[in-house]
């Protein structure tokens, strides 16, 4: 039989081991491999736990120093194992097959709200944030609301039905009794002040019709957003808030407007408010006309004739209208330059807006 | 209407040094809205030619002359303004004016002049004028007469005095009858006011002048007319007529009857200049109601708190009176007497003066007002709605593409759709013969949506939410306002797909995630659906609170058809009333407790008579152990090896422990208590591996 190993052969083995672990461990191109080294050096049948079972038939003083070596060498090589690892799976990919980063990422949804709707909405958060309330009136409604209400003349031509469409077998009727389909939201307003307590605040979105002919600036349907502002004392240039309340939230950034003189049968005063052009910044081009100005909308303070009809006492109550057409904005917000897109239900148009 | 600022500054200096665009600046901001400003040459200068828009002058009868812009802008700018040329009428004298009838007319004037040296043309400057604002010139008396018209905005008549029998009428025509007017020939009705000699009409009183009455180069002697209509009269005859002219326009604002003296008095001053030989044979004024000056008592603090700014005394009088207004003022009171040249409707209340000194201090120039937000309930945090909610839950969560369509529907639609046109709403003026009824659901134009985009897309999801206007009894609407048809908000959406059965379960799976996303309170189907579009084996009824709310099924083949749907894609539909609707107030579900022990699942095949339906399935499975918490649809098949008239069902059933771990054990015999009561209860047996 051989000689018992002497304490200074197993220290010179252990060396060897650590040194032939390091390379098979530095030569590790894969996991499979580190693992092939990690079974040759700490396996069960591993070197250094061979050497581990000779240190029995050391004497004590050997045993020890052998005994931490070898637990040197353990750590040592556990610890290269650790980096080595760490390294091969930085390098390796987490699929086994090629992937095109550039291709089109999946979709989780194809929907989106109609553009008008999404503006819509938007205006109802802002203006929530100011406390108005949202109302709706009816689509179909009267003489009586939309025009007697609204302190329009018995004779005014927007009575005619060149402007608006009469329900069939109106002829001859008047006031409450003649229906049409709602030619501006204005006479929502009066249901509102009929059926509420002032002050009041709200916002009343909704779809209104013109018998007019269509092109790409005009539609027989079209959506407007209204604001009314009743209160003690509210002053004209409250309504200057209110419009930029609406620009800001349109176009995201404030936007330069002017109030000027305008005439309508449910206010007085009225204004024409008018908004920098967003095409040219002001300078004039062939969207507003060289003027550089466009006219956005119209509002002004309840006519006292207008807050009698829904219950007020003029002397008492103040407010203020704002009215804007929804559409515009929308083209405005998009550049789009054909309004009879709104209401195609073409998928190609609507599906450009999220 | 153009305005030449040449022709403005023969009454007014303005300050040296403005342009044109500022003033048209100012003009837009101030008063009228100026649409655009073009240079023309005029003689050795230029002139500047002001487009204004008709639309903002409709209040203000004023500003349809020179003179009224004149007026504004002496105001706007603090400088004087020159009064008009005049001339006191001649001699009253008999026989030039006869009855006036106080409805049409309020005054009516008439002069009675010859020349006998007429002059061969209208001076240059006036004829030059007259061109410069698109008026060509006609002859000495015509353009006269525009010219006036053009600088006072009252319009004004000459007759060839020989060509008409005095005295002259202005009343109802009385009776239908044809008249060879300068624009063309024109039938009068009985009600059409005309002016009228002894013989007849000789025109249409404020509208056009009678082709017979006019004046012609050989014309000597002249009858110069000018009178205040009223203006609803004149607004009828000129509609029904169809003839608006520069005159119509003007009387339908509304003229003061002073006015009359101001356009006579400049006609004769520039007549009798322009032609010295002129003879002035007399004149008869008939003046049946004057206009009266409007009175309006308003105080500072009212001005205040409407304009948002206390305004300096100083400034508030200045701007009313150089306006024409007359202010006396007593302790914070002011009294405010219009002229009569806004008397005539455009003021009248106190908002009449806020408007005046606001507008000409400038808007702009006001300090804006914040608005002060209270904090009290005049908003519901809950009425926010099932609307936004839906619409937001189908295209977000559903991929469906909101489209918004028009509310009437046209006559082949909404027979393929089922409905009897003559049962719902109509109404005038409609885009086509064909689209005179407004849609008594949503479903017909969103077939007429899917046809069109079948042309571009072969699978697509797309949902309306609107008003329809179903038809039926007219109700009072809010109780007592007027008795209106109903009208109601719907929801309804439509997929297209190549498979009808992923079709049909896909939408009702985007109508059953409403009932959990939109906070429904109650939301459940029946089988089949009365809506005549749906086909009678695939159809549901949607329910809510005990009664029916809509309907879903796939598109009957019927419909299909009528509505020019050729392709082959199946199409889902669906439409709701989302009045029936209610919404929780807050969230109501309850939070269930997490298991610390884990769930255990198992899949089974069994063969199953096809009128055996899911929901029972699902019923008899549940009941079948008490560890079983839910069962799950997973596929079913009918191929070669399964009988006739059953399916092949795999279901997946998931167990969940009561308080101990789930052993193999009860898994097993949890497993064999399905199949049991499934195979007693609804005849089926396991497929066979």
């Amino acid at each position: 039989m051989t000689a018992s190993p002497t304490g200074a052969d197993l220290l010179s083995q252990i060396a060897v081991a650590v040194t032939e672990a390091e390379s098979g461990i530095h030569g590790a191109a894969s996991l499979a491999d580190l693992d092939a080294a990690r079974r040759g050096a700490v396996g069960k049948t591993g070197s250094l736990m061979l050497l581990r079972r000779a240190i029995g038939g050391l004497d004590p003083d050997a045993r020890r120093t052998v005994g931490e070596a070898l637990n040197h060498a353990q750590r040592q090589i556990s610890d290269l194992l650790t980096s080595r690892e760490e390294e091969l799976l930085d390098s390796e990919p987490a699929l086994d097959v090629p992937l095109d980063v550039t291709l089109p990422g999946l979709p989780p949804s194809n929907g989106s709200l109609h553009p008008t709707i999404q503006l819509m909405y938007d205006l109802n958060d802002a203006f929530a944030e100011l406390n108005f309330e949202v109302y709706e009136g009816p689509e179909i409604s009267s003489e009586a609301l939309e025009f007697d209400a609204m302190n329009f003349p018995a004779d005014h031509p927007a009575r005619e039905s060149m402007d608006t469409y009469w329900l069939a077998n109106s002829e001859g009727k008047h006031g409450a009794e003649r229906l049409c389909l709602r030619p501006h939201l204005t006479g929502a307003s009066v249901r509102y002040m009929r059926t509420h307590t002032p002050p009041f605040r709200f916002v009343y979105p909704g779809r209104v019709y013109r018998n007019e002919s269509t092109d790409a600036r005009h539609e027989r349907a079209f959506f407007q957003y209204e604001v009314l502002l009743v209160d003690k004392d509210v002053p004209l240039t409250a309504g200057k808030f209110l419009v930029d309340t609406i620009l800001d939230t349109v176009f995201g950034h404030p936007v330069k407007t002017r109030m000027r003189t305008g005439f309508f049968p449910f206010v007085e005063p009225g204004f024409e408010i008018d908004m920098q052009c967003q095409v040219c910044g002001g300078g004039g081009c062939r969207t507003c006309r060289g003027v550089g100005w466009l006219e956005v909308m119209p509002g002004g303070s309840p006519h006292p004739n207008v807050l009698r009809a829904g219950g007020l006492d003029p002397d008492q109550w103040t407010g203020f209208y704002v009215n804007v057409g929804l559409d515009r904005l929308v083209m405005m917000r998009y550049g789009i330059d054909d309004v009879r897109h709104m209401h195609s239900a073409d998928l190609r148009f609507l599906s450009q807006f999220a | 209407m153009k305005i030449s600022l040449e022709w403005i500054s023969d009454y007014v200096d303005l300050p040296a040094g403005l342009t044109a665009e500022q003033i048209a600046h100012d003009l837009t901001l101030k008063t009228v809205e100026v649409e655009d400003f073009v240079a023309t040459p005029a003689g050795d200068r230029t002139d500047y030619i002001l487009e204004i828009d008709n639309k903002s002058l409709t209040n203000r009868p004023d500003l349809w002359g020179h003179y009224g812009i004149a007026r504004e802008l002496a105001t706007i700018y603090d400088v004087p303004l020159r009064p008009l040329p005049g001339a006191s009428l001649p001699n009253p004298v008999d026989g030039l004016v006869a009855d006036v009838d106080p409805a049409l007319c309020q005054r009516m004037a008439a002069v009675n002049l010859a020349i006998p040296d007429m002059p061969a043309n209208t001076p240059n400057w006036m004829r030059e004028r007259l061109e410069r604002i698109g008026e060509a010139s006609v002859g000495l008396l015509v353009d006269l007469s525009n010219y006036v018209m053009f600088t006072t905005g009252q319009p004004n008549h000459v007759y060839d005095s020989d060509a008409i029998t005095l005295p002259l009428s202005a009343r109802a025509n009385g009776a239908t009858s044809q008249t060879e007017l300068l624009s063309g020939p024109a039938e009068l009705t009985p009600s059409t006011p005309v002016i009228a000699d002894q013989t007849g009409p000789v025109g249409v009183a404020g509208i056009m002048g009678g082709a017979n009455s006019a004046v012609t180069p050989a014309s000597r002697r002249f009858l110069i007319e000018a009178a205040t209509f009223r203006p609803q009269p004149i607004r009828r005859a000129s509609q029904q007529l169809g003839i608006r002219s520069e005159a119509s326009a003007r009387f339908e604002k509304g003229l003061d009857t002073q006015r009359v003296d101001q356009a006579l008095g400049l006609f004769l001053a520039l007549l009798t200049t322009i032609a010295p030989t002129t003879q002035l044979l007399g004149a008869q004024d008939t003046e049946l109601e004057t206009t009266t000056a409007a009175i309006v008592d308003v105080t500072e603090d009212f001005l205040a708190a409407r304009i948002g700014t206390r305004l300096p005394d100083d400034e508030v009088r200045n701007s009313l009176s150089r306006l024409g207004f007359a202010v006396t003022s007593d302790s914070g009171r002011l009294r405010v007497i219009a002229p009569t040249w806004r008397s005539t409707g455009d003021i009248s209340l106190p908002h009449d003066i806020v408007e005046e000194v606001a507008r000409i201090h400038g808007y702009d120039n006001l300090p804006v007002a914040p608005l002060t937000v209270s904090l009290n309930t005049s908003r519901s945090l809950h009425q926010r709605g099932i609307e936004r909610r839906v619409r937001e839950q189908l295209a977000v969560r559903c991929g469906m593409q909101e489209v918004v369509t028009y509310p009437w529907s046209g006559d082949g639609v909404l027979a393929a759709t089922g409905w009897d046109k003559a049962g719902l709403v109509q109404f005038d003026g409609a885009p086509a013969p064909d689209h005179d009824t407004l849609r008594p659901s949503l479903v017909p134009n969103l077939l007429d949506a899917v046809v069109s985009n079948l042309r571009y897309s072969s699978s697509f999801s797309i949902f309306e939410v609107g008003t329809v206007f179903p038809g039926g009894k007219p109700t009072p609407y809010l109780g007592d306002f007027e008795d209106m048809p109903p009208q109601g908000k719907r929801v309804a959406g439509v997929l297209v797909g190549a498979d009808g059965v992923v079709v049909f379960r896909q939408l009702k799976g985007v109508v059953e995630s409403l009932r959990r996303y939109a906070h429904l309170v109650d939301l459940d189907f029946a089988p089949g659906a009365d809506a005549a579009w749906a086909d009678r084996a695939t159809s549901m009824t949607i329910t809510a609170h005990g009664g029916a709310v809509g309907a879903l099924a796939l598109v009957s083949k019927r419909t299909r058809r009528l509505a020019g749907i050729t392709a082959e894609q199946q199409i889902g539909c669906f439409e709701l009333n989302l009045a029936l609707l209610s919404a929780h107030a807050s969230r109501e579900n309850r939070y269930e407790k997490l298991s610390e022990l884990p769930d255990s699942e198992f899949d089974l095949s069994v063969l199953l008579a096809d009128d055996v339906p899911w929901t029972q399935v699902s019923t008899v499975v549940r009941g079948a152990s008490r560890y079983v918490h839910d069962v799950e649809y997973v596929d079913e098949f009918r191929g070669s090896w399964v009988p006739e008239g059953q399916r092949s069902l795999t279901l997946r059933t998931r167990l969940r422990p009561q308080d101990e771990t789930l052993t193999a054990q009860i898994i097993s015999s949890s497993r064999s208590a399905v199949l049991d009561a499934l195979g007693k209860e609804l005849g089926a047996r396991l497929r066979d591996q």
